[in-house]
């Protein structure tokens, strides 16, 4: 599923030096499989996450995601690939405070061109499955912290896509949500949904259904 | 994109900034209504003043003595249509008349029912009058503004001219001009010919100067120099010329209108700065997120356009509509008379009904345009980096 060959990201840093974020990073991830990208902060897991999703272009290396090579799409198939095969979570949810939930959790299906109707209805599926059926109409200003976390977990999933890339996804949630999370990851796994987290949260490093977990230093991977 | 999610969207996106998009709305109406407002007074002023010139003769001479214009013997008339090139020519008279209480001037101008009149003007002004009925007893034909100072005078429908010598001239109002005609005939008093020269004190064969018809314009030249040949007091002026100093006032009237323009403009380019700003700021991060959720580029431009569409649209239509009641319906209070000068009988030259929609069209496209521009060119700039660096 996700091919990664000696990746490497710089930064610009101070006084016109580079610094080095992800130093010649290898990782495969088969299909299907759920792998824990894990690390202190500041080693490059978001990053890593970042280029895996298109969303930032590497200094050198290859990144191929269902043998597409992710860094070389145009526009058009870059936006399709992150609105068909990829759902993002991310680690500040961005969603936009001052619209319903249904608004942001409808930004992917409305770029893939669906209508109203539809929209509504797999938006309200999606939120059912993450337990946030209850705020489909609220505004993301009026929601508590866990409650936004589901509602960037819904449109990380809305479009049900084979790829998802979770950034620190349980940052936000008591027991009880993190329960859900993992319930829901399981679930998406079974479906063939391949997914790569990055967290420092040790929840996962016991959690049954993780295949794989990959630790970065320093942004080098140290064991696989 | 599905027109209608689409819709839902930036409805959605535009009550979410609801502050934002109602300030820029307000400060473009303004500025809109502003220059809707002059483009649209001036056009129309234009237009009547080309329509008055229409109605001038070719050419008309007048006997200057020590600078001044003074009366002519109408019987040069005769002389200057035996001139070739000339096809008639007509003594005119006419000549203000100071209200000495009130302080305002009548425009008197004397129509000959019995010659064919040289220029459009008169003619049209008189359509339609039973000339009998007029010709019956002193009668006279009075511009709006005319008829209301006499109104408010209770002159109860006579009006006595005093001559030059000072002996009483009564005259009975036989019926108002036509609101159209407000622009060149609110202060115009219509009466026959000889009734203009008593009130006027004229002699029976003085006319104020001579219209002439020159059907060849080319010829008018060697017409002037001609006329100019036969008495040494004489000066011609050709309607090219007259055109051209109607155009001199305009051109005038119109730096004024610089001025403001100038202001509208200052703050036009405000706006578009604000707009620009804000989308490298605020809505930076909401193009991050649309590209992260799926969005391409195009899909991007397209939404942030949408929205700026309805604001820029809805500012123009409120701005241009509100114009054109303003001028055209309510006579532009206030600046029609920065336009005509607060003249005579009071500023005000009634109802204007000729709308220039050309202006209305160029504005439309000098404004949306780069309107539109200010929010596209940083949404282009932006969506076209990496998501990750537009969303830091
Ligand atoms: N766009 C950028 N420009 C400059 N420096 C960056 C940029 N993005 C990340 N960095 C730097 O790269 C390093 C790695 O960042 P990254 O966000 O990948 O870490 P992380 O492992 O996700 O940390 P955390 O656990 O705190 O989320 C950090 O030192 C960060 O400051
Ligand atoms: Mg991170």
């Amino acid at each position: 599923m996700i091919r990664v060959r000696s990746l490497t990201v710089e930064f610009p840093a101070s006084a016109g030096q580079m610094r080095r974020v992800l130093d010649q990073v290898d990782l495969e991830v088969a299909p299907g499989e759920l792998v824990v990208l894990n690390g202190v902060s500041g080693s490059g897991k978001t990053t890593l996450l970042s280029v895996v999703g298109g969303l930032l272009r590497p200094t050198s290396g290859a990144v191929e995601v269902q043998g597409r090579a992710v860094a070389k799409l145009t526009d058009t198939s870059a936006a399709a690939y992150r609105r068909d095969t990829l759902g993002f979570l991310f680690q500040q949810n961005y969603l936009f405070d001052r619209m319903s939930v249904l608004d942001n959790v409808a930004l992917p299906l409305v770029a893939a061109g669906w209508s109203p109707g539809r929209i509504r209805t797999r938006v309200t599926e999606t939120l059912a499955t993450v337990g946030a059926s209850a705020v489909v109409d609220r505004t993301i200003a009026e929601l508590s912290g866990g409650e936004r976390q589901r509602c960037a977990l819904a449109r990380a999933l809305v479009a049900r896509p084979r790829l998802l890339l979770c950034d620190e996804p349980t940052a936000n949630l008591d027991a009880a949500g993190r329960e859900l999370l993992l319930d829901l990851l399981d679930e998406r796994k079974s479906s063939g949904v391949t997914i790569l987290l990055a967290t420092h949260d040790p929840l996962f490093d016991s959690a049954p259904h993780v295949d794989r977990v990959v630790r970065l230093e320093d942004g080098r991977v140290v064991t696989t | 994109m599905d027109p209608r999610s689409l819709a839902n969207l930036v409805a959605a996106m535009l009550v979410r900034e609801r502050e934002k998009h109602l300030g820029i709305l307000i400060l473009a109406v303004v500025l809109v209504f502003l220059a809707a407002s002059v483009l649209l007074l001036s056009g129309a002023l234009r237009h009547e003043m080309e329509l008055a010139l229409d109605g001038q003769p070719d050419a008309v001479v007048q006997r200057m003595h020590a600078g001044r214009p003074v009366d002519l013997p109408v019987a040069w008339a005769d002389q200057f249509a035996a001139l070739p090139g000339v096809s008639a020519a007509q003594g005119r008279v006419f000549g203000r008349y100071f209200q000495e209480q009130n302080g305002v001037y009548f425009t008197v101008v004397g129509i000959d029912f019995f010659a064919e009149n040289v220029g459009k003007e008169l003619e049209a002004l008189v359509a339609g009058l039973d000339v009998r009925e007029f010709l019956d007893g002193d009668r006279m034909l009075v511009g709006s503004r005319v008829a209301g100072f006499l109104e408010r005078g209770r002159y109860g429908g006579v009006y006595e001219f005093r001559t030059p010598e000072g002996d009483p001239v009564p005259v009975t109002v036989h019926g108002t001009l036509p609101e159209e005609t407000d622009l060149v005939g609110a202060d115009l008093v219509l009466v026959e010919i000889g009734l203009a020269r008593r009130i006027l004190g004229l002699g029976p064969d003085e006319a104020t100067d001579i219209a002439l018809s020159i059907p060849n314009d080319t010829e008018a030249d060697a017409v002037m120099a001609r006329i100019i040949g036969t008495h040494f007091d004489l000066r011609v002026l050709l309607r090219r010329e007259m055109s051209a100093g109607y155009a001199d006032s305009f051109r005038l009237r119109s730096g004024l209108f610089l001025l403001l323009g100038g202001a509208v403009l200052a703050a036009f380019g405000l706006v578009l700065f604000q707009r620009y700003s804000l989308i490298t700021g605020t809505d930076r991060g909401q193009i991050g997120v649309l590209r992260a959720t799926g969005w391409s580029v195009r899909q991007i431009i397209v939404l942030k356009t949408s929205e700026s569409l309805v604001v820029g649209l809805l500012a123009y239509l409120i701005g241009a509509v509100g114009a054109v009641v303003y001028v055209h319906a309510a006579g532009a209070p206030g600046l029609m008379g920065l336009f005509l000068g607060f003249e005579n009988l009071g500023a005000g030259a009634g109802p204007l009904h000729w709308i220039d929609t050309d202006a209305l069209v160029l504005l439309f496209l000098f404004y949306l345009l780069p309107f539109t521009a200010s929010v596209l060119v940083p949404t282009w700039r932006l969506a076209n980096l990496d998501p990750v660096e537009v969303l830091r």
